[in-house]
């Protein structure tokens, strides 16, 4: 036991951390961008799932990882468009639109799977490519952050540059605060000459990129094969994070990473021998805390005023 | 409108009832012709296991009886609710046997199958022996706690650190009768054997699996069982890291498939895959239908199978064979000839509830 309590404190342990945490920060982007511009985004497992099979697919018909990654891009893309479709153009429910996209994508990449591969387990009958991991030059040879920071993998590094790029988008350009301000009131939005559907459509758009790398995450480099629902609610826990942080990035990328540190102890404690219904259900425990705490800060705010 | 919608909604519901309600129409399955007629009914098949294993029944079953026989694979699709629709579907079509089964969805078969008593069934994989005592049902099932046993012994043979792993799906007894088989295998093959068990509590997230086979590896653990439907990809994902990282003589072990051919067009990973302990569905359900055209089987009863009948068994491929040496291969072969003479007793965890536990406070790795 103390050497598990010890390991929690160890470089290779916040390595895993960054390891299992990097698809839930693509999932919590990509529900964060959305939110914040007014168009929940709940199809973020559903896209994933797409991004993580097309990735695979593409790849394994190119013989390129880098095709594959563009292939994953424009999957994104086109589930953003679909998504800003339905919202913008047909005025129907976000929330429903949401529901939709994951149902059709859980039925709709097993029947691919089914079609592409004759079977609806995996697609270890594709000669598929995975993305290279990374070893940062001069990082790596620094002790303790070389053994944290170096040799992931390229999804990894694109989504630091990407929350660091988001950042930067929403709290530092004109575009950032249009985007907030839709989100907030489209109407005074509008009366300032803010085109909201426009603004709206490219985050939706981002949204769709962000959550699809998320899957190729998955099944391009963490694994190299795809299997069905290889997801696992990973889309879901990023949604909750975003709830958390409430229109605060920092906030839920800190929420984020509390996740994965609670993934990373269960994947710990796994290997001992506590029970593991009870160890399996502490990310949950972790999501569960951090909405109470959401609505208990919300209440001593409705208090105030 | 609205009145007129009711009305018709009325006609519907009637009608549907009426559908449900034929069960007096009589099953033509007399028709004087001399081919027998058997449906297996499957949630679906394409999942490259288990239900592929059963489906695969079709195929003996034609080699074996030609065109004497006409043998249909039924998806009836993963709805609960169609389960039992469907059943009675195949009970009006005229089958003369009906195979479906599992824990699942034998409820759906054992209704239909009581209300139409020419019919012959066969259970699969049957799970409750009361509900199976019908007259015309004829249930298998099989020793998974002996597919354990016989993976156990060989990765208790093949490890040289002494430590070994098993990723499970869920943590259940009919799952943990796998692993107490596993542990008291590799324990009779290696007395000091060290075991570490993982749960992942999901049969479809193969990159928690991946986690836990790596937190095992880095444990000391060098034979990994994945034993956990789609989860279990991540164990061969895990090893084949490792290998990357200059451990080479690191395994992982399939279950249900032989999953080692399954994986050929993934190299790397089928390279990790020492051999699978198989559940051999598709001879089952093939022996079991010719036992009940040839009038043999003993309707009415269940039976569990065993390594002796060569329902459970371990893949013995050219990749196992040439990565086995001799005297290996010879020690797995006893300890299996023994469980098959009855000589060791394997234990059970769906009979002997705890046993699993006991085995792991003995042998797994504090």
């Amino acid at each position: 036991m103390d050497n598990i309590l010890s390991s929690f404190f160890s470089a290779s342990f916040l390595f895993i951390v960054i390891r299992v945490g990097v698809p839930l920060l693509y999932a919590s982007m990509s529900a964060y961008v959305a939110d914040i511009s007014g168009i929940p985004n709940i199809a973020v497992e559903g896209i994933m799932i797409f991004g993580a099979l097309f990735g695979v697919y593409i790849s394994a018909i190119s013989g390129s990882a880098w095709i594959g990654l563009l292939g994953v891009i424009v999957v994104g893309i086109v589930m953003g468009l679909v998504m800003a479709f339905f919202t913008m153009k047909m005025k129907a429910s976000p929330i429903m639109i949401g529901i939709a996209l994951n149902l059709f994508a859980t039925d709709f990449s097993v029947w691919l799977l089914l079609i592409w591969t004759g079977t609806k387990g995996t697609t270890a009958s594709l000669p598929s490519k995975v993305l290279p991991k990374w070893d940062i030059p001069v990082i790596k040879d620094i002790p303790f952050i070389g053994e944290v920071l170096s040799g992931h993998y390229f999804l990894t590094y694109v989504c630091i540059a990407l929350a660091i790029l988001i950042a930067i988008l929403v709290y530092k350009t004109p575009f950032g605060l249009r985007m907030k301000a839709c989100g907030l009131d489209e109407h005074a939005a509008e009366s300032v000459g803010i085109k909201v559907n426009q603004v709206r459509l490219i985050a939706i758009i981002m949204s769709g990129i962000l959550a699809a790398l998320g899957g190729a995450y998955l099944s391009m480099g963490y694994m190299s094969i795809f299997s069905s629902n290889m997801t696992a609610s990973r889309g879901w826990t990023g949604i909750a994070a975003n709830a958390v942080g409430g229109g605060n990035f920092l906030i839920v990328v800190l929420t984020t990473f509390v996740f994965s540190i609670a993934q990373g102890v269960v994947n710990k404690l796994a290997l001992t021998e506590l029970p593991s219904d009870l160890v399996n259900i502490i990310p949950y425990v972790c999501v569960l805390l951090a909405m109470v705490m959401l609505s208990i800060q919300k209440m001593r705010k409705q208090k105030v005023k | 409108m609205k009145k007129l919608f009711s009305l018709l909604l009325v006609a519907v519901l009637a009608l549907s009832l009426v559908a449900c309600g034929g069960t007096d129409t009589p099953a033509s399955n007399d028709e004087g012709s001399d081919v027998t007629k058997v449906a297996i009914l499957l949630p679906h098949i394409g999942d490259q296991s288990y239900l592929d294993i059963v489906a695969n029944a079709k195929t003996l079953l034609d080699a074996k009886y030609g065109s004497a026989i006409s043998v249909n694979v039924v998806q009836m699709g993963d709805d609960e609710a169609d389960w039992e629709p469907a059943n009675l579907q195949a009970a009006n079509e005229g089958y003369d046997i009906i195979v479906s089964g599992n824990w699942q969805y034998e409820g759906a078969m054992l209704a239909v199958a009581a209300e139409y008593p020419d019919i012959k069934y066969v259970n699969f994989d049957y799970s409750s022996a009361d509900a199976n005592s019908l007259p015309n049902v004829y249930a298998v099932a099989y020793a998974c706690q002996e597919i354990g046993y016989l993976t156990g012994v060989v990765a208790g043979v093949k490890s040289q650190t002494g430590i070994i792993g098993g990723v499970v799906g869920q943590d259940n007894a009919s799952m943990n009768q796998f692993m107490a088989g596993y542990i008291q295998g590799a324990a009779d093959a290696n007395p000091d054997i060290k075991v570490i068990i993982t749960y992942v509590g999901s049969y479809s997230d193969p990159a928690t699996a991946k986690e836990q086979s790596e937190g095992m590896i880095k444990a000391g653990a060098d034979v990994i069982w994945g034993c956990a439907g789609g989860s279990g990809n991540g164990v061969f994902e895990a090893v084949t890291e490792a290998r990357k990282n200059g451990q080479e003589n690191i395994w992982a072990i399939g279950v249900d498939d032989d999953q080692y051919m399954t994986m050929s067009a993934k190299p790397e990973l089928a390279a990790t895959i020492l051999t699978s302990g198989l559940k051999k569905c598709d001879v089952a359900v093939a022996d079991a239908v010719s036992a009940v055209i040839e009038g043999t089987a003993p309707m009415g009863t269940q039976v569990t199978l065993h390594i002796a009948e060569g329902a459970v068994a371990l893949a013995e491929n050219e990749y196992y064979l040439a990565n086995m040496t001799a005297d290996e291969l010879a020690t797995v072969a006893a300890f299996a000839a023994k469980v098959a003479d009855g000589t060791t007793v394997v234990v059970d965890e769906l009979v002997t509830a705890g046993a699993f536990a006991d085995l792991y406070a003995k042998y797994g790795l504090k």
